[in-house]
Protein backbone atom coordinates (compact mmCIF):
# COMPACT_ATOMS: atom_id res chain seq x y z
CA UNK A 1 0.00 0.00 0.00
CA UNK A 2 2.69 2.89 1.10
CA UNK A 3 6.36 2.62 1.12
CA UNK A 4 7.60 2.28 4.22
CA UNK A 5 11.00 4.40 4.70
CA UNK A 6 13.42 2.65 6.19
CA UNK A 7 14.38 2.97 9.49
CA UNK A 8 16.72 2.59 11.70
CA UNK A 9 16.44 0.93 14.94
CA UNK A 10 17.31 2.70 18.08
CA UNK A 11 20.24 2.49 19.77
CA UNK A 12 19.27 0.26 22.51
CA UNK A 13 18.04 -2.46 19.91
CA UNK A 14 21.30 -2.57 18.54
CA UNK A 15 23.27 -2.69 21.46
CA UNK A 16 21.16 -5.38 23.02
CA UNK A 17 21.25 -7.82 19.83
CA UNK A 18 24.75 -7.52 19.44
CA UNK A 19 25.73 -7.94 23.15
CA UNK A 20 24.20 -11.20 23.22
CA UNK A 21 27.14 -12.78 22.47
CA UNK A 22 28.93 -14.81 25.06
CA UNK A 23 32.55 -15.36 25.19
CA UNK A 24 33.07 -18.08 23.70
CA UNK A 25 31.58 -17.52 20.59
CA UNK A 26 28.52 -19.03 21.26
CA UNK A 27 25.02 -16.79 21.54
CA UNK A 28 22.43 -16.35 24.48
CA UNK A 29 19.08 -16.85 22.94
CA UNK A 30 16.27 -15.45 24.01
CA UNK A 31 12.32 -16.44 23.63
CA UNK A 32 8.86 -16.05 24.76
CA UNK A 33 8.38 -19.52 23.72
CA UNK A 34 6.71 -22.21 26.41
CA UNK A 35 8.90 -24.92 27.10
CA UNK A 36 6.74 -27.00 25.33
CA UNK A 37 6.78 -24.56 22.11
CA UNK A 38 10.54 -24.16 22.31
CA UNK A 39 11.44 -28.08 22.31
CA UNK A 40 9.01 -28.42 19.21
CA UNK A 41 10.97 -25.74 17.46
CA UNK A 42 14.24 -27.51 18.16
CA UNK A 43 12.86 -30.79 17.23
CA UNK A 44 12.01 -29.27 13.60
CA UNK A 45 15.59 -28.52 13.07
CA UNK A 46 15.51 -24.74 13.86
CA UNK A 47 17.64 -22.62 16.57
CA UNK A 48 15.64 -20.12 18.71
CA UNK A 49 17.88 -16.98 17.93
CA UNK A 50 16.37 -14.47 19.97
CA UNK A 51 13.32 -12.46 20.88
CA UNK A 52 12.74 -9.58 18.52
CA UNK A 53 10.14 -6.92 18.32
CA UNK A 54 9.17 -3.90 16.40
CA UNK A 55 6.64 -0.67 17.62
CA UNK A 56 5.33 2.21 16.55
CA UNK A 57 3.22 4.46 18.17
CA UNK A 58 1.01 6.28 15.27
CA UNK A 59 -1.22 9.03 15.41
CA UNK A 60 -4.81 7.53 13.37
CA UNK A 61 -6.21 10.44 11.80
CA UNK A 62 -9.33 11.68 11.65
CA UNK A 63 -11.83 11.68 8.68
CA UNK A 64 -15.16 12.68 7.96
CA UNK A 65 -18.21 10.29 7.96
CA UNK A 66 -21.52 10.71 6.48
CA UNK A 67 -24.39 9.40 9.06
CA UNK A 68 -26.17 7.54 6.60
CA UNK A 69 -23.19 6.34 4.17
CA UNK A 70 -21.95 2.90 4.21
CA UNK A 71 -17.73 3.55 3.11
CA UNK A 72 -14.63 2.41 3.17
CA UNK A 73 -12.34 5.38 5.52
CA UNK A 74 -9.18 4.94 3.55
CA UNK A 75 -7.86 7.24 5.67
CA UNK A 76 -8.21 5.26 8.73
CA UNK A 77 -7.37 2.04 7.01
CA UNK A 78 -4.10 3.54 5.55
CA UNK A 79 -2.94 4.32 9.63
CA UNK A 80 -3.82 0.67 10.73
CA UNK A 81 -2.12 -0.97 8.05
CA UNK A 82 0.86 1.27 8.07
CA UNK A 83 1.50 1.30 11.64
CA UNK A 84 1.38 -2.62 11.87
CA UNK A 85 3.98 -2.67 8.79
CA UNK A 86 6.13 -0.27 10.41
CA UNK A 87 6.13 -2.33 13.27
CA UNK A 88 6.63 -5.97 11.26
CA UNK A 89 9.23 -4.01 9.65
CA UNK A 90 11.24 -3.50 12.67
CA UNK A 91 10.84 -6.82 13.55
CA UNK A 92 12.09 -8.30 10.83
CA UNK A 93 15.36 -5.44 11.04
CA UNK A 94 15.81 -6.84 13.79
CA UNK A 95 15.68 -10.50 13.23
CA UNK A 96 18.04 -9.35 10.13
CA UNK A 97 20.67 -8.58 12.62
CA UNK A 98 20.23 -11.86 14.47
CA UNK A 99 20.77 -13.56 11.03
CA UNK A 100 17.89 -15.02 11.08
CA UNK A 101 15.97 -17.90 8.34
CA UNK A 102 12.53 -16.55 9.96
CA UNK A 103 10.29 -15.36 12.66
CA UNK A 104 7.73 -18.17 14.69
CA UNK A 105 5.04 -17.09 16.95
CA UNK A 106 4.53 -13.08 15.59
CA UNK A 107 1.88 -11.66 18.02
CA UNK A 108 0.41 -8.36 16.77
CA UNK A 109 -0.30 -6.34 19.84
CA UNK A 110 -2.17 -2.98 19.76
CA UNK A 111 -2.18 -0.83 23.14
CA UNK A 112 -3.90 2.19 24.11
CA UNK A 113 -2.41 4.51 26.59
CA UNK A 114 -4.18 7.37 28.37
CA UNK A 115 -2.23 9.88 27.35
CA UNK A 116 -3.30 9.67 23.66
CA UNK A 117 -6.40 9.92 22.07
CA UNK A 118 -6.59 8.47 18.50
CA UNK A 119 -2.74 7.58 19.58
CA UNK A 120 -2.24 3.83 19.51
CA UNK A 121 1.20 2.14 19.86
CA UNK A 122 1.05 -0.64 17.15
CA UNK A 123 3.69 -4.02 18.64
CA UNK A 124 5.36 -6.88 17.03
CA UNK A 125 7.09 -9.52 18.34
CA UNK A 126 8.26 -13.01 17.96
CA UNK A 127 11.24 -14.76 18.43
CA UNK A 128 13.87 -15.63 15.27
CA UNK A 129 14.90 -18.98 14.34
CA UNK A 130 17.45 -20.17 12.66
CA UNK A 131 18.05 -23.91 10.54
CA UNK A 132 20.39 -25.98 11.98
CA UNK A 133 21.66 -27.62 8.47
CA UNK A 134 22.64 -24.39 7.73
CA UNK A 135 20.02 -24.16 4.60
CA UNK A 136 18.19 -21.04 3.59
CA UNK A 137 14.73 -20.16 4.87
CA UNK A 138 14.17 -16.59 3.15
CA UNK A 139 11.03 -15.89 1.17
CA UNK A 140 10.35 -14.67 -2.24
CA UNK A 141 11.00 -11.23 -1.07
CA UNK A 142 14.23 -12.03 0.37
CA UNK A 143 13.20 -11.63 4.19
CA UNK A 144 13.05 -13.92 6.59
CA UNK A 145 9.52 -16.03 6.78
CA UNK A 146 7.58 -14.86 9.41
CA UNK A 147 4.59 -16.76 11.17
CA UNK A 148 1.82 -16.40 14.08
CA UNK A 149 1.75 -19.98 14.24
CA UNK A 150 2.13 -21.65 17.81
CA UNK A 151 5.65 -23.97 18.33
CA UNK A 152 3.32 -26.74 18.11
CA UNK A 153 1.78 -26.01 15.10
CA UNK A 154 5.30 -24.70 13.21
CA UNK A 155 5.98 -28.37 13.72
CA UNK A 156 3.52 -30.18 12.46
CA UNK A 157 3.29 -27.86 9.66
CA UNK A 158 7.15 -28.64 8.62
CA UNK A 159 5.96 -32.75 9.36
CA UNK A 160 3.02 -32.28 6.88
CA UNK A 161 5.88 -30.62 4.13
CA UNK A 162 4.54 -27.26 3.92
CA UNK A 163 6.71 -24.11 5.03
CA UNK A 164 5.79 -20.75 6.35
CA UNK A 165 6.75 -18.08 3.93
CA UNK A 166 5.32 -14.91 5.78
CA UNK A 167 2.74 -13.29 7.70
CA UNK A 168 0.03 -12.10 5.46
CA UNK A 169 -2.54 -9.27 6.54
CA UNK A 170 -5.19 -7.37 5.19
CA UNK A 171 -7.50 -4.79 7.07
CA UNK A 172 -10.15 -2.47 5.71
CA UNK A 173 -11.82 -0.37 8.39
CA UNK A 174 -15.35 0.68 7.94
CA UNK A 175 -18.12 2.77 8.60
CA UNK A 176 -21.39 1.22 8.55
CA UNK A 177 -24.30 3.32 7.76
CA UNK A 178 -27.00 4.65 10.25
CA UNK A 179 -30.11 3.90 9.42
CA UNK A 180 -32.80 6.58 8.76
CA UNK A 181 -35.60 7.47 10.94
CA UNK A 182 -38.41 6.37 8.53
CA UNK A 183 -36.67 3.18 7.88
CA UNK A 184 -36.08 1.81 11.35
CA UNK A 185 -39.75 2.89 11.87
CA UNK A 186 -40.95 1.03 9.04
CA UNK A 187 -39.35 -1.95 10.50
CA UNK A 188 -40.00 -1.83 13.76
CA UNK A 189 -41.90 -4.71 15.15
CA UNK A 190 -41.10 -7.31 12.61
CA UNK A 191 -38.33 -9.34 11.48
CA UNK A 192 -36.73 -8.63 8.28
CA UNK A 193 -32.83 -8.35 6.91
CA UNK A 194 -31.63 -5.16 6.83
CA UNK A 195 -29.90 -4.87 3.60
CA UNK A 196 -27.71 -1.98 4.16
CA UNK A 197 -25.66 -3.65 7.42
CA UNK A 198 -25.72 -6.43 5.84
CA UNK A 199 -24.14 -5.12 2.49
CA UNK A 200 -21.69 -2.91 3.99
CA UNK A 201 -20.21 -5.62 6.62
CA UNK A 202 -20.04 -7.99 3.96
CA UNK A 203 -18.33 -5.96 1.94
CA UNK A 204 -15.89 -4.69 4.44
CA UNK A 205 -14.84 -8.32 4.85
CA UNK A 206 -14.49 -9.04 1.80
CA UNK A 207 -12.39 -6.18 0.98
CA UNK A 208 -10.28 -7.09 4.05
CA UNK A 209 -9.93 -11.03 3.04
CA UNK A 210 -8.86 -9.64 -0.74
CA UNK A 211 -5.89 -7.96 0.53
CA UNK A 212 -4.53 -10.27 2.52
CA UNK A 213 -4.75 -12.72 -0.66
CA UNK A 214 -2.59 -10.22 -2.33
CA UNK A 215 -0.41 -10.23 -0.06
CA UNK A 216 -0.15 -14.22 -0.38
CA UNK A 217 0.00 -13.67 -3.67
CA UNK A 218 3.41 -11.63 -3.87
CA UNK A 219 4.89 -14.12 -1.47
CA UNK A 220 4.02 -16.82 -4.19
CA UNK A 221 2.20 -19.13 -1.44
CA UNK A 222 0.41 -21.87 -2.50
CA UNK A 223 -2.43 -21.40 0.18
CA UNK A 224 -2.77 -19.48 4.03
CA UNK A 225 -3.54 -21.03 6.92
CA UNK A 226 -4.90 -20.01 9.89
CA UNK A 227 -6.61 -17.08 8.96
CA UNK A 228 -8.25 -15.10 11.54
CA UNK A 229 -10.76 -12.53 10.92
CA UNK A 230 -10.93 -9.97 13.75
CA UNK A 231 -13.64 -7.49 13.80
CA UNK A 232 -12.90 -4.19 16.35
CA UNK A 233 -14.02 -0.81 17.06
CA UNK A 234 -10.61 0.44 18.65
CA UNK A 235 -11.86 4.03 19.59
CA UNK A 236 -13.89 4.61 16.77
CA UNK A 237 -17.73 4.17 18.25
CA UNK A 238 -20.24 1.26 17.09
CA UNK A 239 -20.56 2.33 13.27
CA UNK A 240 -16.55 2.31 12.65
CA UNK A 241 -14.79 -1.18 12.57
CA UNK A 242 -12.10 -2.58 11.17
CA UNK A 243 -12.00 -5.98 9.94
CA UNK A 244 -8.38 -7.46 10.31
CA UNK A 245 -7.68 -10.45 8.36
CA UNK A 246 -4.69 -11.92 9.50
CA UNK A 247 -3.03 -15.67 8.45
CA UNK A 248 0.55 -17.45 7.71
CA UNK A 249 1.37 -18.11 3.83
CA UNK A 250 2.16 -21.39 3.05
CA UNK A 251 4.23 -22.97 0.07
CA UNK A 252 4.22 -27.14 -0.13
CA UNK A 253 7.92 -28.56 0.09
CA UNK A 254 7.26 -32.35 -0.73
CA UNK A 255 5.67 -34.32 -2.81
CA UNK A 256 3.15 -35.93 -0.46
CA UNK A 257 1.16 -34.23 2.89
CA UNK A 258 1.11 -37.81 4.41
CA UNK A 259 1.99 -37.79 7.78
CA UNK A 260 1.37 -40.59 10.44
CA UNK A 261 -2.23 -41.55 11.11
CA UNK A 262 -2.49 -39.84 14.36
CA UNK A 263 -3.59 -41.89 17.36
CA UNK A 264 -7.23 -41.82 18.28
CA UNK A 265 -7.18 -40.71 21.64
CA UNK A 266 -10.05 -40.35 24.45
CA UNK A 267 -9.19 -38.23 27.66
CA UNK A 268 -10.54 -39.68 30.46
CA UNK A 269 -10.49 -36.65 33.33
CA UNK A 270 -12.28 -34.10 31.25
CA UNK B 1 -10.69 -31.85 75.62
CA UNK B 2 -13.22 -35.47 75.88
CA UNK B 3 -10.92 -38.26 77.22
CA UNK B 4 -11.42 -40.61 74.01
CA UNK B 5 -10.00 -38.21 71.71
CA UNK B 6 -6.90 -37.66 73.67
CA UNK B 7 -6.49 -41.42 74.04
CA UNK B 8 -5.81 -41.88 70.33
CA UNK B 9 -2.26 -43.14 69.16
CA UNK B 10 -2.21 -40.75 66.44
CA UNK B 11 -2.78 -37.72 68.23
CA UNK B 12 0.04 -38.91 71.11
CA UNK B 13 2.38 -39.53 68.08
CA UNK B 14 1.72 -35.79 66.83
CA UNK B 15 2.32 -34.35 70.06
CA UNK B 16 5.37 -36.53 70.94
CA UNK B 17 6.26 -34.84 66.70
CA UNK B 18 5.39 -31.22 67.71
CA UNK B 19 7.36 -31.59 71.08
CA UNK B 20 10.89 -32.61 69.05
CA UNK B 21 13.05 -29.94 68.29
CA UNK B 22 12.93 -28.82 64.33
CA UNK B 23 16.09 -29.72 62.57
CA UNK B 24 16.18 -28.04 59.34
CA UNK B 25 18.05 -30.40 56.43
CA UNK B 26 17.14 -33.38 58.75
CA UNK B 27 13.53 -33.99 57.84
CA UNK B 28 12.33 -37.24 56.14
CA UNK B 29 8.39 -36.02 55.34
CA UNK B 30 8.06 -33.31 52.54
CA UNK B 31 5.77 -30.91 51.78
CA UNK B 32 5.01 -29.67 48.21
CA UNK B 33 1.88 -28.38 46.69
CA UNK B 34 2.33 -30.34 43.58
CA UNK B 35 -0.27 -33.27 42.18
CA UNK B 36 0.35 -36.27 42.11
CA UNK B 37 1.13 -36.79 38.60
CA UNK B 38 3.46 -34.00 38.82
CA UNK B 39 5.12 -35.78 41.57
CA UNK B 40 5.95 -38.52 39.47
CA UNK B 41 7.06 -36.46 36.40
CA UNK B 42 9.81 -35.19 39.30
CA UNK B 43 10.77 -38.49 40.20
CA UNK B 44 10.88 -39.81 36.79
CA UNK B 45 13.66 -37.57 35.69
CA UNK B 46 15.42 -38.17 39.22
CA UNK B 47 14.08 -35.00 41.33
CA UNK B 48 12.58 -35.41 44.90
CA UNK B 49 10.30 -32.38 46.66
CA UNK B 50 11.44 -30.93 49.89
CA UNK B 51 9.55 -28.64 51.10
CA UNK B 52 7.73 -25.40 49.85
CA UNK B 53 10.12 -22.27 50.26
CA UNK B 54 9.47 -18.53 49.99
CA UNK B 55 11.49 -15.21 49.64
CA UNK B 56 10.27 -11.76 49.65
CA UNK B 57 11.35 -8.53 49.25
CA UNK B 58 10.38 -4.68 50.13
CA UNK B 59 11.77 -1.36 48.72
CA UNK B 60 9.65 2.28 48.45
CA UNK B 61 10.06 5.21 46.64
CA UNK B 62 8.69 8.78 47.29
CA UNK B 63 7.78 9.76 43.64
CA UNK B 64 8.50 13.69 42.78
CA UNK B 65 5.88 13.36 39.69
CA UNK B 66 8.33 14.89 37.38
CA UNK B 67 9.36 12.08 35.37
CA UNK B 68 12.93 12.87 34.70
CA UNK B 69 15.20 10.83 33.50
CA UNK B 70 16.71 10.32 36.91
CA UNK B 71 13.17 9.48 39.11
CA UNK B 72 12.68 6.84 36.17
CA UNK B 73 15.80 5.56 37.27
CA UNK B 74 15.38 5.94 41.03
CA UNK B 75 11.69 3.53 40.41
CA UNK B 76 13.51 1.17 38.23
CA UNK B 77 15.69 0.23 40.89
CA UNK B 78 13.57 0.19 43.47
CA UNK B 79 11.79 -2.51 41.63
CA UNK B 80 14.99 -4.56 40.87
CA UNK B 81 16.04 -4.37 44.66
CA UNK B 82 12.58 -5.78 45.91
CA UNK B 83 13.23 -8.58 43.34
CA UNK B 84 16.64 -9.13 44.00
CA UNK B 85 16.15 -9.49 47.88
CA UNK B 86 12.86 -12.03 47.26
CA UNK B 87 15.10 -14.09 44.76
CA UNK B 88 18.08 -14.13 47.09
CA UNK B 89 16.08 -15.16 50.27
CA UNK B 90 14.73 -17.73 48.50
CA UNK B 91 17.77 -19.07 46.74
CA UNK B 92 19.58 -18.91 50.44
CA UNK B 93 16.50 -20.91 51.89
CA UNK B 94 17.61 -23.82 49.58
CA UNK B 95 21.47 -23.75 50.27
CA UNK B 96 19.72 -24.61 53.95
CA UNK B 97 17.59 -27.00 52.88
CA UNK B 98 20.22 -28.37 50.60
CA UNK B 99 17.90 -28.29 47.48
CA UNK B 100 19.07 -27.47 44.31
CA UNK B 101 16.35 -25.70 42.82
CA UNK B 102 12.43 -24.65 43.28
CA UNK B 103 9.87 -25.38 40.50
CA UNK B 104 6.38 -23.66 39.93
CA UNK B 105 7.57 -21.05 41.98
CA UNK B 106 5.01 -18.30 42.04
CA UNK B 107 6.44 -14.51 40.98
CA UNK B 108 4.52 -11.25 42.32
CA UNK B 109 5.25 -8.45 42.81
CA UNK B 110 2.45 -6.08 44.88
CA UNK B 111 2.38 -2.58 44.75
CA UNK B 112 0.80 -1.29 48.86
CA UNK B 113 -0.38 2.17 49.85
CA UNK B 114 2.64 4.77 50.22
CA UNK B 115 4.73 3.26 47.27
CA UNK B 116 5.55 0.48 49.06
CA UNK B 117 6.96 -2.26 46.71
CA UNK B 118 6.73 -6.12 47.88
CA UNK B 119 7.89 -8.81 45.85
CA UNK B 120 7.02 -12.38 47.01
CA UNK B 121 8.90 -16.22 45.60
CA UNK B 122 7.18 -19.19 46.59
CA UNK B 123 7.28 -23.01 45.28
CA UNK B 124 8.60 -26.18 45.87
CA UNK B 125 12.05 -27.01 46.76
CA UNK B 126 13.76 -30.18 45.13
CA UNK B 127 16.92 -32.12 45.37
CA UNK B 128 18.09 -34.40 43.34
CA UNK B 129 17.56 -38.03 44.64
CA UNK B 130 20.87 -39.30 43.61
CA UNK B 131 23.43 -36.84 45.12
CA UNK B 132 26.96 -36.25 44.27
CA UNK B 133 28.13 -34.79 40.44
CA UNK B 134 29.17 -30.96 41.50
CA UNK B 135 27.41 -28.18 43.21
CA UNK B 136 25.41 -26.70 41.16
CA UNK B 137 23.87 -23.06 42.19
CA UNK B 138 20.36 -23.44 42.86
CA UNK B 139 18.03 -22.71 40.70
CA UNK B 140 14.76 -20.79 41.17
CA UNK B 141 11.81 -21.04 38.08
CA UNK B 142 8.07 -20.10 37.38
CA UNK B 143 8.32 -23.53 34.77
CA UNK B 144 5.77 -26.15 36.11
CA UNK B 145 6.94 -29.47 37.25
CA UNK B 146 5.93 -30.45 33.66
CA UNK B 147 8.02 -28.27 32.19
CA UNK B 148 10.52 -28.73 34.23
CA UNK B 149 10.25 -32.26 33.60
CA UNK B 150 10.19 -31.69 29.81
CA UNK B 151 12.88 -29.44 30.09
CA UNK B 152 15.34 -31.92 31.32
CA UNK B 153 14.34 -34.88 29.14
CA UNK B 154 15.25 -32.41 26.00
CA UNK B 155 18.59 -31.72 27.17
CA UNK B 156 18.34 -28.47 28.91
CA UNK B 157 18.26 -27.71 32.01
CA UNK B 158 16.84 -24.21 34.56
CA UNK B 159 19.78 -22.19 35.70
CA UNK B 160 17.24 -19.36 37.25
CA UNK B 161 14.60 -16.82 37.30
CA UNK B 162 16.50 -13.90 35.41
CA UNK B 163 14.46 -10.32 35.52
CA UNK B 164 14.95 -6.76 33.51
CA UNK B 165 13.23 -3.25 34.64
CA UNK B 166 13.30 0.05 32.86
CA UNK B 167 10.97 2.97 33.07
CA UNK B 168 10.69 5.78 30.47
CA UNK B 169 9.07 9.10 31.24
CA UNK B 170 7.42 11.06 27.96
CA UNK B 171 7.65 14.31 26.89
CA UNK B 172 3.78 16.00 27.24
CA UNK B 173 2.40 16.49 23.75
CA UNK B 174 1.12 19.72 22.19
CA UNK B 175 -2.78 20.72 22.72
CA UNK B 176 -3.69 19.33 19.59
CA UNK B 177 -2.46 16.05 19.70
CA UNK B 178 -3.68 15.79 23.25
CA UNK B 179 -6.92 16.37 22.49
CA UNK B 180 -7.12 14.08 19.50
CA UNK B 181 -7.69 16.69 17.07
CA UNK B 182 -4.62 16.23 14.76
CA UNK B 183 -6.44 15.51 11.61
CA UNK B 184 -3.11 13.56 9.61
CA UNK B 185 -1.92 10.07 10.30
CA UNK B 186 1.60 10.23 11.73
CA UNK B 187 4.02 7.93 13.54
CA UNK B 188 5.01 9.95 16.48
CA UNK B 189 8.85 8.94 16.42
CA UNK B 190 9.93 10.80 19.59
CA UNK B 191 7.40 8.67 21.81
CA UNK B 192 7.96 5.27 19.63
CA UNK B 193 11.47 5.46 19.69
CA UNK B 194 11.07 5.70 24.23
CA UNK B 195 9.01 3.15 24.70
CA UNK B 196 11.08 0.93 21.95
CA UNK B 197 14.37 2.09 23.71
CA UNK B 198 12.83 1.25 27.22
CA UNK B 199 11.79 -2.53 26.15
CA UNK B 200 14.64 -3.13 24.56
CA UNK B 201 16.45 -1.97 27.90
CA UNK B 202 14.55 -4.11 30.10
CA UNK B 203 15.41 -7.09 27.56
CA UNK B 204 19.00 -6.23 27.46
CA UNK B 205 19.18 -6.17 31.55
CA UNK B 206 17.59 -9.23 31.61
CA UNK B 207 20.16 -10.99 29.05
CA UNK B 208 22.73 -9.90 31.04
CA UNK B 209 21.43 -11.68 34.02
CA UNK B 210 20.87 -14.32 32.32
CA UNK B 211 24.89 -14.27 30.51
CA UNK B 212 25.99 -13.77 34.27
CA UNK B 213 24.72 -17.11 35.22
CA UNK B 214 26.40 -18.57 32.47
CA UNK B 215 23.41 -19.07 30.65
CA UNK B 216 22.44 -20.63 26.93
CA UNK B 217 19.26 -18.99 26.29
CA UNK B 218 16.24 -17.57 27.93
CA UNK B 219 12.80 -19.25 27.83
CA UNK B 220 8.94 -18.15 28.67
CA UNK B 221 9.96 -14.80 28.37
CA UNK B 222 7.42 -12.21 29.68
CA UNK B 223 7.62 -8.52 28.36
CA UNK B 224 4.99 -6.49 31.38
CA UNK B 225 4.32 -2.89 30.96
CA UNK B 226 2.13 -0.45 32.88
CA UNK B 227 2.46 2.83 34.02
CA UNK B 228 3.95 3.84 37.07
CA UNK B 229 0.63 4.61 38.83
CA UNK B 230 -2.92 6.40 37.68
CA UNK B 231 -1.17 9.86 38.55
CA UNK B 232 1.91 9.22 36.27
CA UNK B 233 0.25 7.50 33.20
CA UNK B 234 2.95 9.16 30.71
CA UNK B 235 5.37 6.93 32.74
CA UNK B 236 5.67 3.50 32.04
CA UNK B 237 7.44 0.71 34.06
CA UNK B 238 8.74 -2.53 31.85
CA UNK B 239 9.22 -5.84 33.76
CA UNK B 240 10.70 -8.49 31.48
CA UNK B 241 10.91 -12.36 32.96
CA UNK B 242 12.10 -15.20 31.79
CA UNK B 243 13.87 -18.45 33.05
CA UNK B 244 17.25 -19.06 31.80
CA UNK B 245 18.36 -22.19 30.56
CA UNK B 246 21.66 -24.24 30.68
CA UNK B 247 22.69 -26.56 27.29
CA UNK B 248 23.55 -30.31 28.58
CA UNK B 249 26.41 -31.65 27.14
CA UNK B 250 24.74 -33.66 24.56
CA UNK B 251 22.45 -30.58 23.35
CA UNK B 252 19.17 -30.91 22.35
CA UNK B 253 17.13 -34.72 23.35
CA UNK B 254 14.78 -35.28 20.34
CA UNK B 255 11.03 -36.02 21.97
CA UNK B 256 9.92 -37.84 18.59
CA UNK B 257 6.68 -36.66 19.95
CA UNK B 258 3.59 -38.59 17.93
CA UNK B 259 0.24 -36.96 16.59
CA UNK B 260 -3.13 -37.67 18.58
CA UNK B 261 -6.76 -37.43 17.60
CA UNK B 262 -8.52 -36.51 20.38
CA UNK B 263 -12.06 -38.06 19.69
CA UNK B 264 -13.21 -35.89 22.12
CA UNK B 265 -16.06 -33.35 20.79
CA UNK B 266 -15.71 -29.89 21.57
CA UNK B 267 -18.64 -28.30 23.09
CA UNK B 268 -21.13 -26.52 21.19
CA UNK B 269 -20.21 -22.82 20.03
CA UNK B 270 -22.51 -21.70 17.29
CA UNK B 271 -24.63 -19.21 19.33
CA UNK B 272 -22.63 -18.92 22.15
CA UNK B 273 -19.80 -16.68 21.26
Amino acid sequence: MTDIPQQQLPEDALRRLRESEIPGGRRLFTSDLTVNEFLLVEEAGFTPLGLVMGSSIYQIGLQTRKWSQSTELDKLTQAMYTARELAMTRMEEEADVLGADGIVGVRLDVNYYEWGKSTAEFIAVGTAVKAKDGSSWRNAEGKPFTSDLSGQDFWTLLHAGYAPLGLVLGTCVYHVAHRTLLGTMGAAGRATELPNFTQALYDARERAMTRMEEEATRLQADGIVGVQLVEKSHMWGSHTIEFLAIGTGVRSISDDHVVPPPVPVITMDR
Amino acid sequence: MSPALSSAPGIEAALAALRSPFVPGDQTTFISDLTVGELVLLEEIGYRPVDIVSGAGTASWNPQFTTSATEGNMWGRAIATAIDHARSGIVEELHRRRADGVVAMRFELERERANLLTCTMLGTAVQRISRGSGDEHPFATTLSARDFHLLVRGGYRPSGIVIGVSVVGFAARSAAQSLGLARDNAELSDQTTALYSAREQAMEMMEREAQGLGADGVVEVQLQERPVNALLTHAVEFIAVGTAVHRGPKGHQALAPEFQLTLDDQPDTTFDR
